[in-house]
């Protein structure tokens, strides 16, 4: 317990004292895997979790980043509250996609989950007065404040911005799944009709964790869209979704860190492999297969052995 | 004195096959019921019933003169009824105490609280406690229910319906696929509990010897109807059942 807070405790002075550190360039790399942390970690929530596989995680992550580009655009909100109104939006709007989806269970909840994504991307691609078509929403302002801040909208502000929203997602999360909610998702997710008949009704706590996965999604999205400064369909498309999906197996489901990892492990590896050759998307898909079959339990999965592995060793040294 | 369970006119089709045929059941407050029967007889379909996983097509079910007729089982659970399933149904991956806990945080009012909520599972666990104390299985209690043997499972699927304090306990073949040794130490373990608290219990099962040693009433469905009700010996003697029992054979 102790090393695991030592842990927690270090890597987040790492997280806060990056900007100190790194150059330009390596800045933006970082806020975009903080962002896509907070994104994959939402959708563990689901799969890791609840067994609820979604493969329309993108729409949440799009309709955020919708949300933030046509809140900055229009109003004159400062950006810590265009990001949290568009995460609130979007998981207002998930109450309504869950209460749909979890109608069905398994397979067929995954195919109206993706359903739903194409649908917002459809609406995205095609709304063009609205969202700006293919071409998407572009120039949108990191507007500052509140309080008069302008910290928050320069390079190593914005970063930091992401990070209090991961680290507080991250903690929300943990209280989340540790509290009496949390354990009902356990009992959902080995046993749905064993939880109805001890008396709870499944189907609330189904789409309860639905709406905050799509939230935190959403959030992700509206950093993005900030962060990049558009929006484009392209955020709603389902391989977004299955490139989500796969950070969460390789990282590791149902331990919220694992994911986070797995985000940093694919961005890594996408940059590496593209650098090399054309058709990385091919060697991607070998790596994941050799995850899914040689390490089930993802990255952290093989740390955590190797470091039990490893306890035995350290207790004859002390 | 209103009776713990009441079912009035029981029917239930299945398309042609009536399953159960104006089923009459009458249970007192404390007292241990069992329904037997040979296979196809209805137990099933009538613990179901009551259980809410099966509507009825014709009748009614009272528990404690609440009407529950029809009630999806998640709403049953809260008018006092918790049960095991045939097929033990658990939590494999979580430990026996997480399973009975989980259990307990059912009946409990704020069983939802997404954050905070440690009274809630501290109340729990102390339901989890007792219940798991009283079927001794305290030893096990943080093993992943998975890895248990089968016998363990069943009484710890046991001890959840008993963490939710029930009004009536039912029970779908508690010792079904059992050995002889778990099938003894099963019933030895029921026995003391029954014997230490006057508790309502429905139980369905096949083994005749673990219904002679624990019920107080027995009825006898076949084919889908009740033939007799009564106690032990009263059963034994009816000629009816010696029928059915002996007629199932053939």
């Amino acid at each position: 317990m102790m090393k695991n807070k030592i842990i927690t405790l270090v890597a987040i002075s790492c997280l806060l004292m990056a900007p100190q550190v790194l150059p330009n360039y390596a800045m933006t790399l970082l806020t975009e895997l903080v962002i896509l942390a907070l994104f994959a970690m939402s959708l563990d929530l689901m799969v890791g979790y609840t067994k609820l596989v979604s493969f329309g995680h993108a729409g949440a992550y799009g309709l955020g980043a919708y949300a933030c580009a046509l809140l900055s655009l229009n109003t004159t909100l400062p950006l810590p509250f265009v990001i949290l109104l568009s995460a609130l939006i979007v998981g207002f709007i998930a109450i309504g996609i869950a209460w749909s989806c979890t109608m069905a269970t398994g397979v067929s909840f995954a195919m109206l989950t993706l359903a739903f994504g194409q649908l917002a991307y459809a609406i995205a691609f095609k709304w063009v007065s609205v969202t700006g078509g293919s071409d998407g929403l572009s120039g949108i302002p990191k507007r500052p404040g509140p309080f008069g801040w302008t910290m928050l909208t320069t390079k190593p502000g914005f970063y930091l911005l992401a990070v209090a929203c991961l680290l507080g997602a991250y903690f929300f999360c943990r209280a989340l799944i540790k509290s009496p909610f949390g354990q009902v998702l356990r009992g959902i997710r080995e046993n749905e009709m064993k939880v109805l008949a001890l008396g709870y009704s499944t189907r609330r706590y189904k789409i309860a964790i639905v709406s905050i996965a799509y939230m935190f999604a959403g959030m992700a999205g509206a950093l993005y869209a900030a962060f990049a400064g558009f929006a484009i369909p392209e955020l709603l498309f389902w391989t977004v979704s299955g490139q989500v999906l796969i950070m969460v197996i390789v990282g590791g489901q149902g331990t919220l860190i694992g994911p986070m990892l797995g985000a940093v492990f694919f961005i890594m590896v996408e940059h590496k492999l593209s650098e090399i050759t054309e058709t990385w998307g091919l060697f991607m898909g070998l790596i994941f297969i050799a995850f899914v079959m040689f390490a089930p339990n993802g990255i952290l999965g093989m740390l955590k052995k190797n470091t039990a592995a490893g306890q035995p060793a350290q207790g004859h040294t002390s | 004195m209103t009776a713990a369970l009441e079912c009035k006119g029981i029917g239930r089709n299945f398309g042609a096959l009536a399953a159960l045929a104006d089923v009459n059941l009458v249970v007192q407050p404390g007292e241990v019921r069992a329904v037997i029967g040979p296979n196809g007889a209805g137990k099933s379909t009538l613990f179901n019933v009551v259980a809410g996983v099966v509507k009825p097509t014709a009748g009614m079910v009272r528990v404690n003169g609440q009407d529950i007729t029809g009630m999806t089982s998640q709403r049953i659970c809260h008018y006092g009824i918790s049960r095991t399933f045939q097929i033990s149904a658990l939590f494999p991956e979580m430990s026996a105490f997480d399973n009975v806990r989980l259990a307990a945080q059912g009946k409990l009012s704020e069983r939802w609280l997404p954050i905070g909520g440690r009274k809630v599972l501290e109340q729990a666990s102390e339901l989890a406690s007792t219940a798991m104390s009283r079927l001794n299985l305290k030893a096990i209690q943080d093993v992943a229910v998975g890895t248990l043997s089968h016998g363990d499972q069943r009484l710890v699927e046991v001890a959840m319906a008993l963490s939710q304090r029930p009004t009536i306990l039912m029970l779908d073949e508690p010792t079904q696929g059992m050995s002889i040794q778990e099938t003894h130490r099963t019933v030895d373990t029921l026995k003391s509990l029954l014997s230490e608290e006057k508790l309502t219990v429905v139980l369905v099962e096949h083994d005749m010897d673990v219904v002679f040693s624990l019920a107080d009433r027995i009825a006898v469905l076949h084919r889908g109807q009740l033939i007799a009700d009564g106690t032990a010996d009263e059963v034994k003697d009816n000629s009816a059942v010696q029928d059915a029992y002996l007629g199932g054979l053939d």
